[in-house]
């Protein structure tokens, strides 16, 4: 058997085989010509089988096995072609019959692995039907005899119409939003203007028929000319009004932005003017104001959350102290009361204001003394159904240190008794005693 | 005897922000303004309007609290009362019909309002 000698996997397996049992008898009476053929097809450089006799028995090479179906190698080799048919399917494959030695007999037939399927089903009709449908495009076509539009289903349904409705250039226009059907019609006169391209594309709105809705659309349609004459035109409407809605936010939230920035720009310069005017020197300046920087840049970033998150009061009084180092520890420094989420146009008055009474706190006041106490609770009530919080600040065991009473609230005076009540309608308290500070905060919270 | 030329200019000023306010207050009062307000709603605007015999100019942001303030313009323009607007977004989110007014974009001196105002 040496013509099976260093034939792979499979020769080995074709020599201990029992042939004889088959119509192709032991395997020293196969002909030359099979045995050629064998030989060809184990040592084939690619994927290759072999339909051998009337059976078409299988015999393949080391590299068909991939093609065979799953977990019928070995079992495979010399079975009826017929039961492993599927295989094909995975592969192209080039086949040549082998002829006996007589020039006439056909022995079999020999396929060799040619490349991967073909791929024949992409431009089904039926797969590009689900395309169209998946995608949800609108078709429409002139009839090439009558020149009568037609549209498909998708369509008329895009414009509120039952699928058996007629349509002309009319009904069409009536179910454009008013501002874009000047627009509309002037893209498609373009389009079938034979010194054009005869290319149609254009984003409009449509309301149907019927009004009452409205949603964006983008046509793509081509006209065909033929000796400057239109012959036909064609062409798809695609919904893109999802796209057109994320746009839309896309430009609110940078007006928003926008708008935000000056404001805090404006808010920034009057912070300054206001720090500069309690300030001696310009070196007394640098450091509350970059502190007020500071908040501000800590709010926005709370801030930035969006309405989804709000802020809750407890994260901003946290906030606040922890920027200047005290932690709630339940004696020194107390901190507590019910979840409240804040009304997000009070978060940056209130951290400004909240940020003054703890610096003066660190500077003159609780936690500038050894036995101070710094407590900050606040409760929610209903207030008649206008549900408000009500925050208190209190600092008690305070060292006096002869600063006055100017120097120790600074503009913290400012920010508690003017800003709160002018911008968020709060009733506001700041009382400053000898070893005490108490602030309270009334704050609607609708 | 005082004329109208010799009297202080009497500004409103319509500003929701009170930081922002304050530091517009006193700009406008360094300008020689006399400050009426400022005014944080549209109610309140309204209500000095109401109470004010004379208002030689007004300065108004045009979003209170989230609210367009577009009712004070109108009734500051029934007045005859010389109005410019101020807005953190872009100028052109001013309707139409507003386009003879001065729109100055925060921040903003309150040197160019009272010249805006043509009380400089």
């Amino acid at each position: 058997m040496n013509w099976l000698a260093d034939a792979g996997e499979l020769g080995r397996m074709i020599r201990d085989a029992d042939w004889s049992t088959t119509e192709l008898g032991a395997m020293d009476t196969w002909s030359p010509s099979c045995q050629t053929a064998i030989g060809i097809c184990l040592r084939s450089p690619v994927p290759a089988v072999l339909f051998l006799g009337r059976a078409e028995r299988l015999i393949y090479n080391d590299r068909f096995i991939p093609f065979l179906p799953a977990g019928s190698h070995p079992a495979a080799l010399g079975q009826p072609g017929a039961s492993v048919s599927q295989m094909v399917a995975r592969g192209t494959f080039a086949t040549s019959p082998i002829v006996g030695v007589d020039g006439v007999a056909v022995e079999g037939k020999l396929c060799m692995y040619a490349g991967p399927p073909r791929a024949s089903t992409m431009d089904d009709v039926h797969e590009l039907r689900a395309a169209v449908d998946l995608v949800g495009l609108g078709r429409y076509r002139s009839d090439p005899l009558t020149q009568a539009i037609e549209w498909d289903a998708h369509l008329k349904a895009m414009w509120d119409l039952t699928p058996d409705s007629p349509v002309d250039l009319a009904v069409f226009l009536r179910g454009i939003h008013p501002d874009d059907r000047d627009r509309v019609a002037a893209a498609l006169g373009q389009s079938v203007d034979p010194a054009g391209d005869g290319v149609c594309d254009i984003e409009y709105r449509v309301v149907g028929v019927n009004g009452g809705f409205e949603r964006w659309v983008a046509t793509r349609g081509k006209t065909v000319f033929e000796q400057d004459r239109v012959v036909s035109f064609h062409g798809v409407v695609l919904d893109i009004s999802g796209r057109k809605r994320a746009e839309q936010t896309n430009v609110m939230l940078i007006a928003e932005l926008q708008h935000r920035t000056r404001n805090l720009l404006a808010v920034v310069d009057g912070l300054a003017q206001q720090t500069l005017a309690s300030c001696k020197t310009l070196t007394d300046f640098a450091v509350p104001f970059r502190q007020q920087l500071a908040t501000l840049s800590r709010v926005q970033g709370l801030l930035s959350r969006g309405e989804a998150s709000p802020v809750m009061i407890s994260e901003l009084v946290e906030l606040e102290l922890s920027a200047l180092g005290a932690k709630p520890d339940g004696v020194r420094v107390i901190i507590g009361g019910p979840d409240v989420a804040l009304p997000s146009r009070s978060v940056q008055i209130l951290a400004l204001g909240l940020h003054e009474l703890a610096t003066n706190a660190r500077k003159h006041g609780a936690l500038a003394s050894r036995d101070g106490q710094l407590s900050v609770t606040w409760t929610v009530d209903d207030n008649g159904g206008a549900r408000r919080v009500l925050l208190k600040w209190e600092e008690t065991g305070i060292v006096a240190r002869g600063a006055s009473d100017a120097e120790r609230v600074g503009l913290g005076r400012t920010l508690i008794e003017e800003s709160l009540p002018f911008q968020l309608d709060a009733e506001t308290r700041l009382v400053i005693g000898s070893d005490t500070v108490r602030c309270s905060v009334a704050l609607a919270l609708e | 005897m005082t004329t109208p030329e010799q009297r202080t200019p009497r500004v409103l000023l319509v500003e929701d922000e009170h930081i922002v306010a304050s530091a517009l207050s006193r700009g406008l009062r360094v300008c020689g303004a006399e400050v009426i307000g400022p005014a944080a709603t549209v109610e309140k605007a309204l209500a000095l309007i109401e109470s004010t015999p004379t208002i030689d100019g007004a300065l108004v942001d045009i979003n209170l609290r989230g609210i367009q303030a577009y009712a004070v313009v109108d009734s500051l323009i029934a007045k005859q009362v010389p109005t410019v607007l101020a807005t953190g977004y872009e100028t052109s989110v001013v309707p139409n019909r507003y386009r003879s007014l001065v729109v100055l974009q925060k921040p903003f001196d309150p040197a160019d309002a009272m010249t805006a105002l043509g009380l400089s």
